[in-house]
C-alpha cells in the first residue's frame, strides 16, 4: 500500500510546488490543504505516514498540530516548514517531537531527502511492529500463517508480479500468490 | 607663524601635521568611511540579486514572503547607498533617489494585492474578445473569443462580463469592506466557524443588488445573442482572471446551465458568492482581501443541447513520453464526466495520421439532458446505446484537427471541452493549457553505494548529472570546436569563454569559483550540470569516464545513466504564480544597462533597474569623493609620495591609520604603508621590477592629479598623474606607465563577501592593433585567475569578487608583476603569433599553467 503524506500550508503556491515535486519524484500519495482548521477532521478520519506543515498559520499552527499528534499518540511523523530566523519556534517544535524542520527557501533535493528519510523510518517501524505482533501470536500455527501472509504480501510489492516467478523464488505454491 | 586654514581648507584633505586634527579637517576621512560603507552595501546588493536569480531558476521552493523579504533588504541597502551618495556628492544626487523610487513603484505594482482591476466596458461579445482581454475578461472568455474570432473554430455564440463590471457590483454595495470586517471580527477556532462565515458572506452577496447600468448592459447583450435563436436559454460560467488563487481551491465548478433571462443576474451573483468557500475565508485570515482577489469575469453562451460531450487532450496528461491525442466522451451534457460520476469512452488517437490506436468503450447507463424549464435532468440511456461509442469517427477526426491547430497556434499542449449538438454540429466549449506531470510509480534515486567516488566536495552551480570522459583545459583553445562533443570539461577557473562550450559539453567542473558569477548564470540557463571549487579535479586522469552528480557535488568513476535520469529537472513550476512573479520582478532588478562610465548615457535618468542604480552609485562615489571645492588646494596638506626605486612618482593619499608620524612633503616607503591591497600589489611590482629605469618627472600635486582623474581627463601626456588612495583594507591606484593608464581598485578583508579587485586599463603608445593585442594578452592571463571581463577594443575592464583574503592577496601580487611585465609590451606585439608567444611566456613566468599547443 502506498505511503501517504499530508501537506498543510496557507500559501497555495507552496502546496502546488510541494505536491508536484513529490508526485514527480516518488510514489507517495499526497493530500493537501491550505486550511489548517481542517486538519483535526482530516486526522480523525485518516492516517498518514508523514505530515509536512507550515509553522505559522492562523487558528491552528504547526505547534498545535504537533501537540495533537503527540497527545493522541499517533504514528505520523511531522516535518515543520519554517521561515528564516524562527529559531525559538523551531526549538519548541523539535522539543515536541517534530522529526525535522526545513527553512524556506529550500531546494527540491533538500525536501525530497528529508521526506525519503522519514518514509524509510516509517517503513522500518511498520515492519518491526508487524513482526512483533506476529511473534506475540499463539499458538505457533497462527503465527506461522500470519507470517506467511506478510511474506507473500512483501514479495508481491516487489518488482516481480508474475505468480509463477514469485512461486519459483519463494518455493511457495503458485495458488498462494494468485489468491492474494 | 603658519597661516590659518581657510574654510575651504578645513573641508579638505587629511594631513599629517598637528593641524590635521582640527574639526572640519577630518571630513574627507569621514566621507571615506562612508565610501567604504557604500562598497560593503554594494556587495550586499550583488549578493541579494544573485540569490534571487538563483531562486528564479526553478530548483528552489519559496513563497511571496521570501520575495518581500529580499525586496526589503534590497531597498534598505540601496536606500543607504543613495544617502551616502548625497552625503559625499551633494544634492544633485537626490535625483537618484527619485529614480530609485520610480523603479520601486513599478516593482510594487507587480506585487499581489497591488494590482488594480483594469477599466473596461462591462460587456463584450465573444467575437470582440481575444487573448489580450485575459486580464479584463478572464481566461475562459479570452480563449473562447480567440478561437471564435481568429481561428475559425466553432464556438457557441456568447458574451463576456468583465471584471470591471464585477468591480461595479462590489463597489456599489461596499462588499470588499463588509467582507473584510466580517472576517476580521470572527475568532476562528474550528472549521465550522469558517463554514458559518462562508455562508454569511454568500448570503450578503446574494442579497446585494446588481447596479442597474450593469443589468441593462447584460440584458441588452442577452437579447442580441438569442434574437435569432429558437432556444433562449444560456449557460453562465465563471471566467477566472489570471491565476485566480481562490479558484484553485474553490473545489467546485462555477457553472449554471439552461439559464433563463430572469435568472441571469442571480446566477451572476451566485458565481461571485461561490468564491467564498471555507478555504477561501481561511486564506484571507493571513492575506489581505484585495480588488484583484475578488475580480472575476463571467462567460454567457447559448446552450448546446448536447447529444454527446467530453474533454480531449493534445498529449497524454500523465505520461510525457506519449504524445497521442486522448479523447474522453459521454452521452448528453458533460457535467457527469467532469464530476467523475460516469466513466467515459476513451479514444487514443495518433497525431501523425489521426488513426485510433486504442479505445475503450464504457458502459454508460445514464445521461444528463437539458430540463424543460431550467437546469438539467438525468435520464437513462437506451439499452442499445449504453455500450456503443458515444462519438463518431468523424467527430474524433474533427476534435483531433482542432487540437493540433490550437497546439500549433499557441505553442503549448492544451486540453479542451467539447460538445456535439442534436444536429451533429461539434462545438468547443473551453480550452486551457495542459500541464503534463510524469507520475513515477517507483522511487528513482539509484543506489550508488558501490560506485567509486573520485570527488565528494564542491559547490553546486547548476544541479543535474552528466556523463562523459574528463577533458582538461587550462586555457582557451583556438577553436571551441576543438573540444570534443559530450565531454566533462574540467578547468581551473570559471572563465567567461567557457560560455561558448555550453552546448557541447555534458558537465562542467572548475577548481575555483562559486555560484554568483556570470558563467554560473549561463550554466543554469543552459541547464549544464556544473560544479565549482572541486579542488582535486586536475588529478583525475584525462579521458576517465565519469558521472558528475552536480546535485550532490559528487564525481563518480564510470557511467550511471540511472543517476542522470534521476537528476533530470522537470520544468514543473512554469505556471506557478510565485515563480512568474519573481521573473517579472527580476526584470526590474537584475539587468545591467549602464555599463561604461565613460559613455555620455551613463546618467541617472538612464537607470532602468536597481542594478543600474547600484552601478551608477559605485562609479560616481569614487569620483565624488574627491571632486571640486572639497579639494585642498594648498600643497602643504598633501605632498606625501611613495619612496621607490622605480622610475615613477606616485603621490599617496592616506585616508586611514595613524598619520601623526608622517610629515608633509615626505617620502614614505612601502614598508611603512599598512594597506593590505597595496602591500600585495606592490610586492608583485617590486618582485618584477622595472627594466628600463628612466625617471619620470612629476610636476603636479596629488590634488590636481586626482582632480584631473576625477573629471575624466585621463588621456594624459607622458606620466603626470600616478596616485594611490589608501585605507587599511582599500586601495585605489591610478598608475601611469608610459602612455597607458591602469586603475586598480581593491578591497581585501577577512570577509570574502566584501572583497573585490577591479582593474581598468587603457591607452598605450603603439598602434591600436597592438594595444588590442595587449588587452587580449592581459585578459587571457586574468581569465586564468577567475576574472570576469567587460572589455572592448583597447579598453580592459575586469573584476574578481568574493574570494578569500589570502586568494586576493596572491592574485593582486600577480597583477603587480603582470603590470610590470606588460607596461610597454604593446610596442612589441607586431602580430598575433608574437602576441601568443608573449602570452604563453607570461603565463609560464607567473606559474599559471602552460597553454595547450
Amino acid at each position: 500500500m502506498k505511503q501517504t503524506i499530508l501537506i498543510v500550508d496557507d500559501e497555495p503556491d507552496m502546496l502546488t510546488l510541494l505536491s508536484r515535486i513529490i508526485a514527480l519524484k516518488s510514489s507517495y500519495h499526497v493530500t493537501t490543504t491550505i486550511n489548517a482548521l481542517e486538519v483535526p477532521g482530516l486526522l480523525e478520519n485518516n492516517q498518514y505516514d508523514l505530515i509536512i506543515t507550515d509553522l505559522h498559520m492562523p487558528g491552528y499552527s504547526g505547534i498545535d498540530l504537533l501537540r495533537q499528534v503527540r497527545e493522541q499518540n499517533r504514528h505520523e511523523e511531522v516535518i515543520i516548514i519554517t521561515a528564516f530566523r524562527s529559531f525559538e519556534s523551531v526549538s519548541e517544535a523539535i522539543s515536541l517531537g517534530a522529526y525535522d524542520y526545513i527553512t524556506k527557501p529550500f531546494s527540491r533535493e533538500q525536501i525530497l531527502y528529508i521526506i525519503e528519510k522519514v518514509m524509510r523510518w516509517q517503513r522500518a517501524k511498520k515492519s518491526e511492529s508487524e513482526m512483533n505482533a506476529i511473534l506475540e501470536m499463539k499458538p505457533f500455527e497462527i503465527a506461522a500463517d500470519a507470517f506467511k501472509k506478510q511474506y507473500i504480501h512483501y514479495l508481491m510489492e516487489s518488482e516481480l508480479n508474475d505468480p509463477k516467478e514469485l512461486s519459483g523464488i519463494s518455493g511457495l505454491p503458485v495458488d498462494d500468490f494468485i489468491s492474494e | 607663524m603658519s597661516k590659518q586654514p581657510s574654510e575651504l581648507e578645513k573641508s579638505a584633505l587629511v594631513d599629517a601635521s598637528p593641524e590635521a586634527s582640527k574639526p572640519g579637517v577630518q571630513t574627507l576621512r569621514e566621507r571615506f568611511q562612508e565610501f567604504l560603507q557604500l562598497l560593503e552595501l554594494n556587495n550586499k546588493v550583488l549578493k541579494i540579486i544573485s540569490d534571487m536569480e538563483e531562486k528564479s531558476q526553478g530548483n528552489y521552493l519559496f513563497d511571496n514572503k521570501y520575495i518581500l523579504n529580499m525586496l526589503d533588504e534590497l531597498n534598505d541597502a540601496l536606500g543607504k547607498i543613495i544617502e551616502i551618495m548625497i552625503y559625499i556628492g551633494g544634492d544633485s544626487y537626490r535625483e537618484l533617489r527619485e529614480r530609485f523610487n520610480k523603479i520601486n513603484s513599478s516593482i510594487d505594482s507587480l506585487m499581489p494585492g497591488n494590482q488594480k482591476v483594469e477599466e473596461e466596458v462591462f460587456v463584450l461579445p465573444l467575437e470582440s474578445i481575444g487573448r489580450e482581454h485575459a486580464q479584463t475578461m478572464g481566461s475562459k472568455n479570452a480563449n473562447l473569443g480567440e478561437m471564435k474570432s481568429k481561428l475559425d473554430i466553432p464556438v457557441p455564440g456568447g458574451f463576456g462580463i468583465s471584471s470591471w463590471g464585477y468591480k461595479r457590483f462590489i463597489d456599489s454595495n461596499d462588499l470588499q469592506t463588509k467582507i473584510s470586517e466580517l472576517i476580521k471580527s470572527t475568532d476562528y477556532k474550528k472549521n465550522e466557524d469558517l463554514k458559518e462565515s462562508a455562508e454569511a458572506i454568500r448570503a450578503m452577496i446574494l442579497n446585494s443588488p446588481v447596479p442597474s447600468d450593469l443589468v441593462d448592459e447584460i440584458n441588452e447583450s442577452y437579447h442580441k445573442l438569442i434574437a435569432p435563436l429558437e432556444y433562449k436559454k444560456i449557460s453562465v460560467r465563471s471566467s477566472a482572471i489570471g491565476e485566480d488563487t481562490l479558484h484553485s481551491f474553490a473545489g467546485q465548478y462555477y457553472t449554471f446551465i439552461n439559464v433563463s433571462e430572469n435568472e441571469i443576474t442571480n446566477c451572476y451573483r451566485m458565481i461571485l458568492a461561490s468564491k467564498f468557500t471555507p478555504r477561501a475565508i481561511y486564506y484571507f485570515l493571513s492575506h489581505l482581501i484585495t480588488e484583484s482577489d475578488l475580480a472575476m469575469g463571467v462567460c454567457c453562451q447559448v446552450m448546446v443541447d448536447a447529444q454527446a460531450s467530453g474533454v480531449a487532450y493534445s498529449h497524454n496528461p500523465v505520461d510525457k513520453s506519449d504524445d497521442s491525442i486522448n479523447i474522453y466522451s459521454i452521452y448528453g451534457l458533460g457535467d457527469y464526466l467532469n464530476s467523475g460520476k460516469l466513466s467515459p469512452d476513451y479514444f487514443r488517437v495518433s497525431r501523425k495520421d489521426g488513426t485510433v490506436i486504442d479505445r475503450n468503450i464504457a458502459d454508460k447507463p445514464v445521461r444528463l439532458v437539458l430540463g424543460e424549464s431550467d437546469g438539467a435532468i438525468e435520464e437513462p440511456v437506451p439499452e442499445n446505446m449504453r455500450n456503443t461509442p458515444s462519438i463518431t469517427p468523424e467527430h474524433i477526426a474533427q476534435i483531433t484537427g482542432y487540437l493540433l491547430k490550437l497546439e500549433e497556434y499557441y505553442g503549448f499542449q492544451l486540453d479542451i471541452e467539447w460538445a456535439v449538438d442534436k444536429s451533429g454540429e461539434l462545438y468547443l466549449l473551453q480550452s486551457r493549457p495542459l500541464h503534463i506531470l510524469d507520475i513515477r510509480d517507483d522511487l528513482v534515486e539509484p543506489d550508488m553505494s558501490s560506485a567509486k567516488m573520485l570527488s565528494k566536495r564542491g559547490v553546486v552551480v547548476c544541479p543535474g548529472a552528466g556523463i562523459g570522459p574528463i577533458y582538461h583545459v587550462t586555457a582557451r583553445p583556438n577553436e571551441v570546436l576543438e573540444i570534443p562533443q559530450g565531454v566533462v570539461l574540467a578547468t581551473k577557473n570559471p572563465a567567461p569563454w567557457l560560455i561558448l562550450t555550453m552546448e557541447r559539453i555534458s558537465a562542467l567542473v572548475t577548481e575555483v569559483g562559486g555560484v554568483a558569477n556570470h558563467l554560473a548564470t549561463i550554466a543554469r540557463e543552459y541547464q549544464v550540470p556544473t560544479l565549482a571549487s572541486v579542488k582535486n579535479v586536475a588529478s583525475i586522469p584525462e579521458g576517465t569516464i565519469v558521472t558528475v552528480d552536480a546535485t550532490k557535488a559528487i564525481i563518480y568513476e564510470g557511467e550511471y545513466q540511472d543517476l542522470v535520469k534521476a537528476r533530470e529537472t522537470e520544468d514543473i513550476f512554469d505556471d506557478v504564480e510565485v515563480f512568474n512573479l519573481l521573473e517579472r520582478i527580476m526584470k526590474k532588478i537584475s539587468p545591467l544597462n549602464l555599463i561604461n562610465p565613460g559613455d555620455p548615457n551613463f546618467q541617472i535618468q538612464n537607470c532602468r533597474t536597481l542594478h543600474d542604480i547600484m552601478r551608477f552609485a559605485h562609479q560616481k562615489a569614487i569620483v565624488e569623493l574627491f571632486r571640486g571645492e572639497r579639494f585642498e588646494k594648498r600643497r602643504k596638506w598633501s605632498e606625501m609620495y611613495l619612496k621607490t626605486d622605480l622610475p615613477v612618482k606616485i603621490n599617496i593619499l592616506l585616508l586611514e591609520g595613524e598619520l601623526k608620524k608622517y610629515k608633509i612633503k615626505r617620502g614614505i616607503s612601502n614598508k611603512e604603508i599598512q594597506s593590505v591591497p597595496f602591500c600585495a600589489f606592490w610586492k608583485g611590482v617590486n618582485q618584477q621590477g622595472w627594466q628600463n629605469q628612466k625617471k619620470i618627472v612629476e610636476r603636479y600635486s596629488i590634488i590636481s592629479k586626482i582632480e584631473t582623474w576625477a573629471t575624466g581627463d585621463r588621456e594624459s601626456e607622458y606620466s603626470k598623474k600616478s596616485f594611490v588612495i589608501l585605507g587599511s583594507n582599500y586601495m585605489l591606484f591610478s598608475l601611469h606607465l608610459g602612455y597607458h593608464l591602469m586603475t586598480i581598485e581593491s578591497m581585501i578583508t577577512p570577509e570574502p563577501d566584501k572583497n573585490f579587485v577591479k582593474l581598468q586599463h587603457k591607452g598605450g603608445g603603439a598602434s591600436r592593433e597592438r594595444r588590442i593585442r595587449r588587452i587580449k594578452l592581459i585578459s587571457s592571463v586574468l581569465s586564468l585567475m577567475g576574472f570576469e571581463h567587460h572589455s572592448s577594443g583597447d579598453v580592459l575592464d575586469t573584476t574578481l569578487a568574493c574570494e578569500s583574503d589570502e586568494c586576493m592577496i596572491e592574485k593582486l601580487s600577480i597583477i603587480g608583476r603582470l603590470t610590470m611585465m606588460t607596461k610597454q609590451l604593446d610596442m612589441a606585439l607586431g602580430n598575433d603569433r608574437i602576441a601568443e608567444w608573449h602570452t604563453n611566456d607570461i603565463i609560464r613566468q607567473l606559474g599559471l599553467g602552460a597553454k595547450e599547443s
